[in-house]
């Protein structure tokens, strides 16, 4: 039996075919754009390429970063540098975004989404505007607790207060630069490639956000997709594109460019302004304990994603009706 | 021949062994994955790959390898951070089925193991096995030698205590 383990390991090979792979036209973004080789390993380039790599690192400690250095894979330099390009230190990140909905049916204006990032507290304050420029909702999240508020019926004039019975934990799902921030933190995205996109060459990562089964004991499916093209000088996120991953062609869901970005020091009244009930004075505070909530417009989707929405939703009114219980 | 000429050739005969390098040691579901990865270095890098590209492509799918696995790791603690994702489970590779073979496997040093592997699973010679491993071919005749009897004497040693857990399990089955 044991006269000649390779004879036996070549029989216990668990892929003993050559498996087909994926046509190279998934490829042809890649090669769209001319190689761009790394420098060589002349003593010169190396002590630059050693300076830059510990500038790099010294940003991700700094940052906090989890993401092991010394790599020399493209997608950790990227998402790395990335994370600490948008860090907020120990001050505030200012970032305004314009999004969009380009899947036929769902055609409307183009709205703003604004928000402010606080690492010290952990606090990100969100605000959608209208065309006009008015704050058509505000969200106010923290570990553990969130605050929403919106100027339209039925939640006029109140203040939704949301709080986990887990502190950590979030009631709220991130958005913006936040949750870019997560996903390159956790390794959800990678990179992929180049993209041209209005004559300048941005890094692509790509990866999967969001997961469903089709039966309850079913296998995971991913369902969507998230493409984040970053700016090779500053790392900045550019565009970001939530993608349908049950569709043919991967169509567009929802694309956020964005359009301002600033960090602001640290000051006292900062703290003031985070929470919502100081600035919208005489609103009505209702609280709640939930453990989900998750903002989604039910939108004319596949049955699979449909499914995941749904499961959304009934985050959501377990939400409305542990506010309604605390009324 | 013209740079994407080349990248399409190295592609269309290689990456089926890169796939099948993959998915012996990873999930089949990021096999794909992986081996774009491979492929986008392969095209940054163009310059520097070999006229034998398979050993680098190799070289450069295991460390692709190592870098998904620490970044599944970081991915399954932010999935227990979001609140609307459920946390998956981190996909095993494929199980070898001869337990015995498996458990020899497992006890062996990660280079030997590694060698042995490349020869007989991915088809590999010892030249391009010394060329993955970064030793000399020389060098790898040796090692590859001492790994073949390192696995036969440790199958040996093993064969007794299999087949007493094959009929505990038999035994426990209804």
């Amino acid at each position: 039996m044991t006269s000649n383990p390779l004879a036996m390991l070549a029989a216990a090979n668990p892929v003993p075919e050559l498996p087909a792979v994926a046509p190279i036209e998934g490829l042809t973004c890649l090669t769209e754009s001319p190689p761009a080789p790394l420098p060589r390993h002349s003593k010169r380039s190396g002590r630059i390429a050693l300076a830059a790599a510990a500038a790099v690192g010294l940003g991700a400690v700094a940052a906090g970063l989890t993401l092991s250095g010394g790599s020399s894979d493209p997608s950790v330099g990227v998402a790395a540098a990335a994370y600490a390009a948008t860090s907020p230190g120990s001050g505030v990140i200012e970032a305004e975004f314009v999004i969009r909905r380009p899947l036929p049916g769902l055609a409307q204006a183009p709205i703003r989404h604004r928000e402010w990032l606080e690492a010290t507290t952990g606090r990100r304050r969100e605000q959608t505007l209208s065309r006009d420029g008015s704050v058509e909702s505000e969200l106010l999240a923290s570990p553990g607790r969130a605050e929403i508020w919106e100027p339209r019926p039925p939640a006029a004039g109140m203040i939704l207060r949301f709080r986990n019975q887990a502190p950590a934990s979030e009631p709220v799902k991130p958005d913006g630069l936040e949750l870019y921030r997560r996903l390159y933190e956790g390794g959800s995205v990678r990179i992929v490639g180049r993209e041209t996109l209005d004559g300048r060459t941005l890094w692509k990562l790509e990866g999967n956000i969001g997961y469903a089964r089709r039966r309850l004991v079913g296998r995971l499916r991913p369902v969507f997709g998230e493409v984040v093209l970053v700016d090779p000088t500053t790392y900045l996120p550019v565009v970001e594109r939530q993608v349908d991953l049950t569709r043919p062609g991967y169509p567009t869901m929802l694309e956020t460019r964005l359009v301002h970005y600033r960090r602001l020091p640290r000051r006292p009244s900062s703290d003031a302004s985070l929470p919502l009930s100081t600035e919208h004075r005489g609103a009505r505070v209702l609280g709640g304990n939930v453990l989900g909530l998750a903002y989604q417009t039910p939108h004319k989707l596949s049955p699979l994603l449909a499914e995941y929405l749904h499961t959304e939703r009934v985050f959501l009114e377990r939400g409305a009706r542990a506010v309604e219980r605390g009324r | 021949m013209s740079p994407r000429e080349r990248f399409e050739l190295i592609y269309s005969r290689h990456a089926p062994t890169v796939k099948g390098y993959v998915m012996r040691r990873a999930p089949a579901s990021i096999a794909d994955d992986v081996v774009a990865d491979v492929f986008t270095v392969c095209w940054r890098r163009l310059e520097d790959v070999p006229g034998d590209p398979l050993p680098w492509l190799i070289g450069v799918a295991a460390r692709v390898l190592r870098t998904h696995r620490r970044g599944e790791t970081r991915r399954l603690r932010l999935g227990a951070r979001l609140a609307d994702v459920e946390p998956i489970a981190a996909a095993q590779a494929p199980a070898i089925e001869n337990a015995t073979l498996g458990i020899a496997l497992e006890r062996m040093r990660d280079v030997d193991r590694e060698l042995l592997l490349l020869i007989a699973w991915d088809g590999l010679s010892p030249t391009q096995a010394a060329a993955v491993l970064g030793i000399a071919p020389v060098t790898v005749r040796v090692r590859l030698h001492r790994a073949r009897n390192r696995l036969r004497i440790a199958l040996a040693q093993l064969h007794p205590e299999a087949e007493a857990r094959s009929e505990l399990s038999m035994e426990a089955s209804p």
